[in-house]
This record gives structure tokens, sequence and C-alpha cells, in this order.
């Protein structure tokens, strides 16, 4: 074996990507932490951090983590794919500082300016305004300048090569949408049920549809160098995959139209298909259990192998078991909007892309280091401590979420007094507490990973030089 | 719906979903390990996920449409881990063939 290791240039932009990503999930846990703390002492901070620009931190920054990580992943593990470097690596480069620096300056704005007058302005210089896309137009802009260059960098690599695999052409396939839904960020309408509708679009379909598409394409790819997977089985499982997640989740939206002034039939419509949405992910369990056996648990990198297994159980719980619970429209008209509604996206998002990702930037460091085998203790009490403060936040959560539903919605009917009154009750105190201190366990959690991290990266076994290191053991049987 | 009906609802109904995993996991485990003490574990999910259906549709203020949707879906529990698995197994033989 060659003493030299080489790393595309495509390969080294994925690191920086990744140490981006690890650095942004560590800001989102702090804003997470600060507006767990407001919950409980609600002057905590304030003025200076209002509650309401806390959690937009922490909703923005979850956002920009995973997609981070996703640019990662698809620069770390397409050239071993098209057997070659991707093409437009230049552009790529200077798209990555331009993403620092408008993440930078978006934040500085959300700090310390926040909010502005009901002007265009304000749009394009401080808020938009919609969750999870209030980055000011300006930086809307940037972020779509960068997404058209990261789809140029895959399809204009696949058009060079001359090459597209079957995970490749669920990539490719996926660019458009990925590309084509964020217009929906740009528009500001004046109907707010119109405005809601396009919105969830967005939301909605990033999140359980390209997103899905690109995570489960990422963990074939995954599970070929891990586990030296079959690639004609990876794929054949992927397709399945995807067709499943895409026909149950793409009129799954219909549950965000249940109580936004969309016609009555989402109410069916969004219930079945919402519904249904445990079932793919049910099969999902079984072929990580049956991938797991079939390989004996034989693996070169069991932190990665052991973050791809969670993401199959994980998204099962937090999308299907916790999904499947307030997705009927009788029962999400009490539960929507709660604590419970959060415990099921923390939970979901964790299970559906946190672990995903988490796998990649593993099997990244081991690639780049020259390591043979990843292992040690430090990897598996991150892997305890973030698991345990996850989910005990989303059962803290769960617990404070049903208090809401019950005391404000159910008996209260919606009342501010109601909303009032079923904060105070013992149920959503001791849940929230409860989340706080469970969010000091996940807090611990990231500081040993991020640790583990950085100590298996300087741990490198062997200097980086030009060569061929993407194309080693990239799932050929 | 009453306030407490709400509740037990959406308890039941996670329930459901958190039994049916476990019934597909512990099948998938004892078909891999040729162990009939995961199967008859389980058979016990199985049959806990079927006995936390019956309580919702024999209690529950769901619409009748609702109630059949979910009777279809824990039928639709009990085949796809044992599905799944078949697909996987002839899956993974032809794999092997073509590699």
């Amino acid at each position: 074996m060659t003493s030299v290791r080489s790393l595309y240039s495509s390969q080294k932009l994925a690191l920086r990507y990744f140490t981006l990503s690890v650095a942004l999930f560590g800001v989102m846990i702090v804003f997470g932490l600060v507006a767990a703390t407001q919950y409980i002492h609600p002057s905590f901070l304030f003025p200076a951090l209002a509650f309401n620009m806390v959690k937009t931190m922490h909703v923005d920054v979850l956002i920009l983590w995973l997609l981070t990580a996703f640019f990662g992943s698809l620069f770390w593990l397409l050239p071993s794919e098209f057997k070659r470097d991707l093409v437009g690596m230049r552009a790529a480069n200077v798209v990555f500082w331009l993403f620092c620096a408008t993440i930078a300056a978006v934040a500085l704005t959300f700090l310390f300016v926040q909010t502005g007058p009901g002007t265009d302005k304000t749009l394009w210089l401080i808020n938009q305004g919609r969750k999870y896309v209030e980055e000011p137009r300006w930086a809307a802009v940037v972020v779509a300048i960068g997404i058209a260059v990261f789809v140029y960098n895959i399809i204009g690599t696949a058009v060079a090569a001359k090459r597209v695999t079957g995970i490749t052409a669920v990539i490719i396939l996926n660019m458009i949408p990925l590309f084509g839904l964020y217009m929906i960020a740009f528009p500001a309408m004046t109907n707010m049920a119109l405005d809601q509708f396009w919105w969830w679009w967005l939301v909605h379909f990033w999140v359980e549809a390209t997103w899905e598409v690109l995570i489960g394409a990422i963990v074939a790819l995954v599970l070929m160098r891990v586990m030296n997977a079959s690639r004609s089985v990876v794929e054949t499982w992927l397709y399945i995959e995807v067709a499943l997640v895409l026909a149950t989740g793409v009129l799954g939206i219909g549950h965000h139209y249940f109580w936004m002034g969309a016609p009555k039939y989402w109410l069916g419509i969004g219930g079945f298909f919402s519904a249904l949405e445990p079932l793919p992910l049910l099969g999902m369990v079984i072929h990580a259990v049956y991938d797991a056996g079939e390989h004996k648990m034989k693996m070169t990198n069991q932190p990665a192998f052991y973050w791809t297994m969670l993401e199959a159980f994980g998204n099962f719980i937090g999308a299907g078991v916790w999904g499947f619970m307030i997705t009927l429209p009788q029962i999400n008209l009490f539960a929507h909007g709660t604590q419970w509604t959060a415990s099921h996206g923390h939970l979901a998002f964790w299970g559906a892309y946190g672990c995903g990702v988490i796998s990649v930037i593993y099997l990244a460091v081991q690639e780049a280091g020259g390591h043979e085998q990843i292992g040690g203790r430090a990897w598996k009490w991150a892997f305890g401590l973030l698991n345990t403060g996850m989910y005990g936040m989303g059962g803290s959560l769960l617990i404070a979420g049903m208090a809401q539903a019950f005391y404000e919605r159910a008996i209260g009917g919606s009342t501010f007094n109601a909303y009032v009154a079923a904060q105070q009750t013992p149920w959503f105190l001791e849940g929230i507490w409860m989340r706080w201190v469970f969010g000091l366990i996940f807090t611990a959690g990231y500081a040993v990973l991020a640790g583990n991290l950085i100590a298996i990266a300087r741990r490198s076994r062997v200097p980086v030089a030009a060569g061929t290191l993407a194309v080693e053991g990239a799932g050929t049987r | 719906m009453t306030p407490m009906g709400f509740v037990a609802d959406a308890i039941g109904l996670g329930l459901f979903a958190l039994l049916g995993g476990a019934y597909g996991l512990l099948y998938a485990v004892s078909e891999l390990r040729a162990d009939c003490r995961f199967a008859r574990l389980a058979l016990a999910s199985y049959a806990a996920q079927s006995a936390i259906l019956l309580s919702v549709l024999a209690f529950s203020a769901l619409g009748p449409i609702w109630k059949v949707f979910l009777l279809v879906s824990g039928i639709a529990y009990y085949f796809i881990p044992r599905v799944t698995l078949r697909y996987l197994k002839n899956l993974h033989a032809s794999g092997e063939i073509h590699s």
C-alpha cells in the first residue's frame, strides 16, 4: 500500500465544508440552549438576545449545518463515482468563502439589527420573515447562486466524465428540484394562505423529498465504502426507497395544509398519505438489520457504520412514530404548533439527517487520514451522549407538548388565558426543565464528537499528496 | 372527541407505529439469527400492536374511514417485514451472482 494519500480538489473542499458544518452544528446547539434557558427564565439575555431571534438562529443554522454537510458529502464521495475530480472547483471554492461571509453577515444582522419596518428595504437587507428562510433577500440570492454552482459541479462532471451510475443519476435528477424549489424563498405574497401554501413547497419538499433522496444516495455510497456492499444491491434498494418515500411524502405535504386556509380536501389527502409515511421507513429498518447481519457487523469504520444504522432507526422513530401520533387531522387540530411538534421536529431531523451526515464526516476523516480502522471509546461516548440528549429532549418536549395540547387546546379552547395557564402546569414546566437538562447532555456529546473528529484528523497516518484516494474500494463488487 | 380521548388516541397511534417497528426489527433479527426466541418476541410485539389497534378501533372517536385505514395498516405491518426480507435475500443473492 502506498504511503502517500491523495485528495482531489473537491475532497479538499469537502473537508472545509465538513469543518464549517461541525462548527455550525455547535452554533445551532448554543442557540438551542439559550432558547431552552429562556423558556425557563424568559428574561435570560433579554433584550440583547430576544427569543424570536434566538429561535430563528437555532432553526436557520439547523438547515445550514445539514446543507453544508450535504455539499461536503457529495464533494467527498462523488469523485469515486465519476472516477475524476469534479468540474468548476474554482467557482465552488469561491462559493464556499461566499457562504462563510454571508452566514456571518446574516447572523450579525439577525443579532444586532433583528427587524425593520415593513418595506422592501427590510426584505432585501434585514429579514424576509418566513420561518427557515428568514435570511434577507440579498443572502438568498447568494444561496441560490451557490446552489446553482453546486448543480453545475455535479451535472457538469457527469457530462465531462461521460459516466452516470445509478446513484449519480438519482443525485442529478434530484438537483433540479433542489434548486427549483429554493426559488420559492423569494416571493413576498401579501395573502398569508397563498404565501404559506407555496412556502410549504420549499420546506416540505426540501425536507421530505429532495433531502430524503439526497441522504438516501449519500447513505448508499457510505454503505458501499464502509461495508463493501454490492453496488447492484445498494442501487436497487435506493430506487425502491426513493419511490416509496416520494409516493407517500409528496402528497403528505397535505398535513401542513390543515389549518392555513387551504381547501378542506387536504384534510383527507394529507392525513392519508402522511399516515402512510412510516411504512417505507419500516422497510429501511429491516434493510439496516439485514445489512448488519449479512456483513456480520464487520466494518472498517465503526462510528460511520453505527451512525448509518441509527439513521434508519432514528428516521423511523422521529418521523414515523412521532409523526404518526400527530398526523391525523383530528389529533393535529390540538397538537400542531405545540412543543409536541417541536419534539417531532427534533427527533425527525436528527434521525433522518443528523445521523447520516455525521456518518459521512467520520468516513471522510478516516479516508483523509489514511486510517485503516476507526474505533476507540471517544466516538462511543459521543454516540451515547448525543443520543441520550436528543431522545431525552424529544421525550421531555413530548410531555410538555401534550400538556399544552390538552390544557390549552382541548380543554381551554385555544384562548390566550388557556395558553398562559397551560404553560404553568407542572407537566409543561417539568418537561421544559428536563429538555434543558438533556440539552446539556447533548452539548456534552457534541463536545466529545468534535474533539474526537479533530483528534482523528490530527492522527493522520500518512501525508496527503496527489493521487487517487477516492476511487479505492468504492463498491466495485 | 373529548380531551382525554384525544390524548389516548394520540398515544395509541404512537404505540401502534412503535410496536410495528419493534415487530419488524425483531422479526428481521430472528430470521437472520435463526433464533426462535426473537421470533416469539416479534410475534408478541405484533400481538401488542394488534391489541392497541383493536382498542383504538373500539374506543376512539376517529371516523369509520380512518378506522378502516388503520385496520389495513395493521395488516400491512404484518407483511412488510416478511416481504422486505424475502426481497432483500433475493436481491443480495442476485447481486452476488452478478458481482
